[in-house]
């Protein structure tokens, strides 16, 4: 791959004990994110994006694999020096903030911390970032009750970036806000990221959000990446059907989209797998699907490097599932 | 906690409950006359080795609003400095059972782990004594005194301090503030200090409230028993249980006593229910 | 009260001047302000708007769901003629028979401690007419076999933590139908779900509305599902309704700033630039709103504005509350 890879997240595989089982989240995930670029993951919930987050941030560790920011290793136990260099920003702005904290506290806990500057150029840090997320610095006496969910969500990105961070991991940071809102989030997010230089890693099951935000997108499937690549080949082109589903399940507004957006055969009846069935994880709900899919695992290949899937019978790479669609 | 817009907030929600602010009135006209009792008591001399054998068994009249008892010392006098033995004994109680039952909770909830198992399961076993039974136990075992009474009542409450906070601990800590600053590396004391507690303070001071009213009554029932503080000083519980030796002819004695403490249980209560609407709702 | 426009099909559900408000600890707070909404026999109708804007209230009003003591409410909620505004007695006796509603959240709203069978079998026996267990048992499979459960016997004997959120909202669909309702109210179904389950959610309601004559009242605040979904729009700012008209016009030549800011700000897949958004929030509850409510984050507003704005109508029954309209000569 092109430049010089920020992240690198090797065979990751994520266990976790249940009473009865053990339950697959993140199963055997290979990833980069370049300086600068942003990465979207996207997929139905439950297919192991949060999980695959706190893996990277640290707030758990992976089962087997390994995860890289530049030279540095991430394990479970990271020093303070690596913790500064990512960030996460929540989706729930209204669990973001101590309800009993100032917003000022909020922001400079992260410096108190790492021991970032006295007080005076804690309190000069504090006010730039609430100008950066376009907030007023006379927030910060305040508490968070009476903030909206966006001013909240504004606030959380405020103390993501008090550290200076490289990589931003953002789990879903505008799927509880109303879209008005989520718009502006957007605009500040793209707008941080090329004042600061910063890297995401972006996670959202809005396809919406990760066509204007995005330039790469992965496709996660019940733990799996099932499709990686940029943005548009992705949206005008998918290779895996899951993906493919996906595309045709957006909520369009106008005409305009709705030529964009790909088809799919809702009313087609699946048959069902044979029982015990080892295969592709989507067989189940593919209309596609072919004998191989019963028993092959597909593992997550591609013609190029930039563009990699995991489906035994893809998509055309010319035209969609159906033949219609596709960004002219 | 600074007077912030949330407390004034607070404090306009909970002066729209009649019943609360009745409470809050009670207790404040109790706490300031235990205080104030030298000054406030028509007989401050009554609290203490007084005799007076001539206004003996007075039944209540003018000179002495409640009465006097057996040996001449006016009723209400007594009470008002019982309460200052109540509250004292409340205060003294409280001040060692929140703090250690809170930090066990704060450890216990955010540690995980043994830690959590060993902290909860002592708590669970303290819990399990009957308290009065614990109480008596340990007072019966050395010479009765008030500080034993009180250390024995404190042994059987912090653990439900334990509980509250453990519980609140568990939630909390998922919250995503917790979880943020976990992230950037924060130690845990300053986790379970600066972002945690804060959140349990309006659960604890309601619980503190209600507890006050309890507290109050198990140390009656501890005095009725003849574990109270020792004569001469008046003690709500003693006066009770020694007026309830002339019913019902000095039935002044005992009922007044026993009115007085059910004022200042229902002040705490009120006050305790009040707190709990006022940083219940959510909305 | 009288509804003035030409009606094609009988209304089904007429909210007339819907007016309600709470008291909570903070004081009295306004949060519907004058509603006029009609749904007639087997139309879908959306209401959509900002999450606070007061739907899933206008939804619970005319279930007969909000907490008595603290709800001040005037205006009239009339249901195939009959009133339910202030009357919990009138609305208990249609829920869940004539009317049924649907709720965000499918695995929340069904009991984990009981079987769907044992609830499903409530749901029929609320529907009135006697059946044997045996025709009960008929119908509950058949009505999972209607909403694409391919083996009800297997669904009826799990409990809803057993089941996905997508079969969970299935079988609410299957039980909000059915007692064959006239009316279904669906406060955002499938929002708490993914794009596509929520897609085959919506294509299975539309059918069986289709089968079986319900209209439908469909609340939501994601404008693309609503564009999918129905055939005509309410849209809701602040407790008042700011516009409405039948969807095509809604979404292409919507009248109201708010309806256009609204559309402005979803994430197009034409264009992949960021949306506009909305500056600003929704007005404090607890203080009075002068004028129109949407005027501190219009960037149309003039000093008009801050008087009453009625509203005006337009073509094709679409009508909107907003100074810059005007009525078509
Ligand atoms: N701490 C945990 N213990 C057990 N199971 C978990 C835990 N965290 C997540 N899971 C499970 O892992 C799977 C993936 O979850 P998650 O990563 O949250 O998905 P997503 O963010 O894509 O919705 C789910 O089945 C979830 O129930
Ligand atoms: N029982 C209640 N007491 C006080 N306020 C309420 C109550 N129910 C709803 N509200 C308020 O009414 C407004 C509208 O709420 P709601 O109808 O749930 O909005 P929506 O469904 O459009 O998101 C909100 O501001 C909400 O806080
Ligand atoms: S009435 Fe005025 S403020 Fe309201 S939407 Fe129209 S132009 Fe904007
Ligand atoms: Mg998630
Ligand atoms: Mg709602």
């Amino acid at each position: 791959m092109t430049g010089p890879a920020l992240l690198r997240v090797c065979n990751v595989t994520k266990r976790f004990k249940l009473a009865h089982a053990e339950l697959l989240a993140v199963d055997d995930v290979s990833l980069e994110v370049q300086k600068f670029d942003t990465l979207a993951i996207v997929g139905e919930s439950g297919s192991g994006k949060s999980t695959l987050a706190n893996l990277i941030v640290g707030s758990e560790g992976a089962s087997s694999g390994a995860i890289w920011l530049g030279d540095t290793e991430l394990g479970a136990r990271r020093d303070k020096a690596t913790r500064r260099r990512i960030a996460l920003v929540q989706q729930n702005p209204y669990s973001a903030l101590n309800p009993r904290k100032s917003i000022r506290a909020a922001i400079e806990l992260p410096m108190i911390v790492h021991g970032l500057g006295d007080r005076s150029a804690r309190r000069r840090k504090v006010d730039e970032l609430l100008r950066r997320v376009h907030l007023s610095p006379a927030l910060a006496a305040r508490r968070p009750l009476g903030l909206s969910g966006g001013e909240r969500q504004r606030v959380a990105i405020a103390r993501a970036l008090a550290t200076d961070p490289e990589l931003l991991v953002l789990d879903e940071p505008t799927s509880s806000l109303d879209v008005s809102v989520q718009a502006h989030i957007l605009a500040l997010l793209l707008e941080l990221q090329q004042e600061l230089g910063l890297t995401y890693l972006f996670i959202t099951h809005d396809l919406g959000v990760v066509r204007v935000l995005a330039r790469r997108v992965a496709v996660m499937y019940q733990g799996r990446v099932v499709e990686e690549g940029p943005v548009e080949a992705i949206f005008s082109a998918p290779r895996h059907r899951y993906t493919n589903l996906l595309l045709a399940s957006i909520p369009t507004v106008s005409d305009e989209d709705d030529g964009v957006k790909l088809d799919w055969p809702f009313e087609q009846a699946i048959a069902p797998p044979p029982e015990g069935a080892q295969g592709c994880a989507f067989r189940p709900r593919c209309p596609f699907a072919i004998a191989a899919c019963d028993t092959t695992r597909p593992a997550l290949l591609g013609e190029d490097a930039l563009h990699r899937h995991a489906c035994l019978a893809p998509s055309r790479r010319d035209t969609t599932a159906q033949g219609t669609g596709g960004i002219s | 906690m600074t007077a912030s817009p949330e407390f004034w907030r607070a404090m306009r929600r909970y002066a729209q409950d009649p019943m609360a602010v009745l409470g809050a009135a009670i207790v404040a006209v109790l706490v300031l006359a235990a205080i104030l009792a030298e000054q406030v008591a028509p007989y401050p001399a009554h609290a203490g080795a007084f005799v007076d054998f001539v206004n003996a068994n007075r039944p209540p009249d003018a000179t002495y609003l409640l009465g006097t008892d057996g040996i001449g010392r006016d009723v209400l006098s007594r009470i008002i400095f019982g309460y200052r033995t109540s509250l004292v004994l409340g205060l003294t109680v409280l001040g060692i059972a929140v703090p250690l039952g809170t930090a066990a909770g704060l450890v216990g909830g955010y540690a995980g782990g043994r830690a959590e198992a060993v902290v909860m399961r002592i708590t669970d076993v303290f819990l399990a004594l009957p308290s009065l039974v614990l109480a008596m136990a340990i007072v019966g075992l050395f010479r009765p005194s008030q500080i034993l009474a009180m250390a024995a009542v404190a042994a059987v409450w912090w653990p439900w301090y334990a509980r509250l906070v453990h519980g609140m601990v568990r939630s909390i800590r998922l919250e995503g503030y917790v979880v943020s600053a976990r992230l950037i590396g924060a130690s845990p004391v300053r986790i379970m200090v600066g972002e945690i507690l804060p959140n349990c303070a309006p659960t604890i001071l309601t619980k503190f409230s209600l507890d006050m009213g309890l507290v109050i009554l198990l140390g009656a029932s501890l005095s009725f028993l003849g574990l109270g503080a020792p004569a001469p000083i008046p003690d709500l519980g003693t006066m009770v249980a020694d007026g309830a030796n002339y019913l019902p002819d000095q039935w002044w004695l005992s009922v007044t006593a026993g009115g007085a403490i059910f004022l200042a249980v229902l002040g705490f209560n009120l006050v305790g229910d009040g707190l709990r609407d006022v940083f219940d709702t959510t909305g | 009260m009288s509804s003035t426009r030409p009606v094609e099909a009988p209304d089904l559900l007429a909210i007339s001047n819907l007016s309600l408000g709470f008291s909570t600890l903070d004081g009295p707070v306004r949060v519907l302000r004058g509603i006029d909404l009609t749904v007639r026999a087997q139309e879908k109708v959306a209401l959509v708007g900002e999450s606070g804007s007061g739907k899933s209230v206008t939804a619970r009003a005319i279930m007969g769901l909000l907490p008595e003591r603290r709800t001040m409410a005037s205006g009239s909620i009339r249901f195939a003629g009959r009133e339910l505004l202030g009357r919990p007695a009138e609305a208990e006796a249609l829920r869940g028979r004539e009317i049924s509603m649907i709720f965000q959240d499918p695995t929340a709203s069904l009991n984990p401690f009981f079987s769907i069978r044992q609830q499903f079998r409530t749901v029929i026996a609320r529907g009135g007419a006697r059946h044997s267990a045996e025709a009960a048992e008929q119908r509950m499979r058949q009505a999972l076999r209607d909403v694409s459960i391919p083996d009800p016997e297997r669904v009826l004997g799990s409990y809803s933590f057993q089941l996905s959120g997508g079969l969970n909202q299935r079988v609410m669909i299957a039980m909000a139908l059915v007692n064959t309702p006239k009316l279904l109210i669906a406060d955002e179904p499938g929002t708490a779900l993914d794009v596509t389950v929520q897609e085959q959610t919506l294509r299975m309601m539309r059918r069986l509305s289709q089968q079986n004559g319900t209209a439908i009242l469909f609340i939501s605040h994601n404008l693309g599902v609503v564009r999918q979904f129905a055939d005509r729009v309410y849209v809701m700012y602040a407790g008042a309704l700011v516009e409405e008209g039948p969807v095509q016009r809604i979404f292409t030549a919507p009248l109201h700033p708010y309806t256009r800011a609204l559309l402005a700000s979803v994430p197009r897949l034409a264009r992949p630039t960021i949306p506009t958004g909305i500056e600003g929030s929704l007005p404090d509850r607890l203080k009075p709103i002068q004028g129109c409510a949407f005027r501190p984050r219009c960037s149309l507003s003039i000093s008009a504005c801050a008087s009453e704005v009625a509203l005006v109508a337009g073509a094709e029954g679409h009508r909107a509350a907003c100074v810059h309209v005007v009525p078509p000569a």
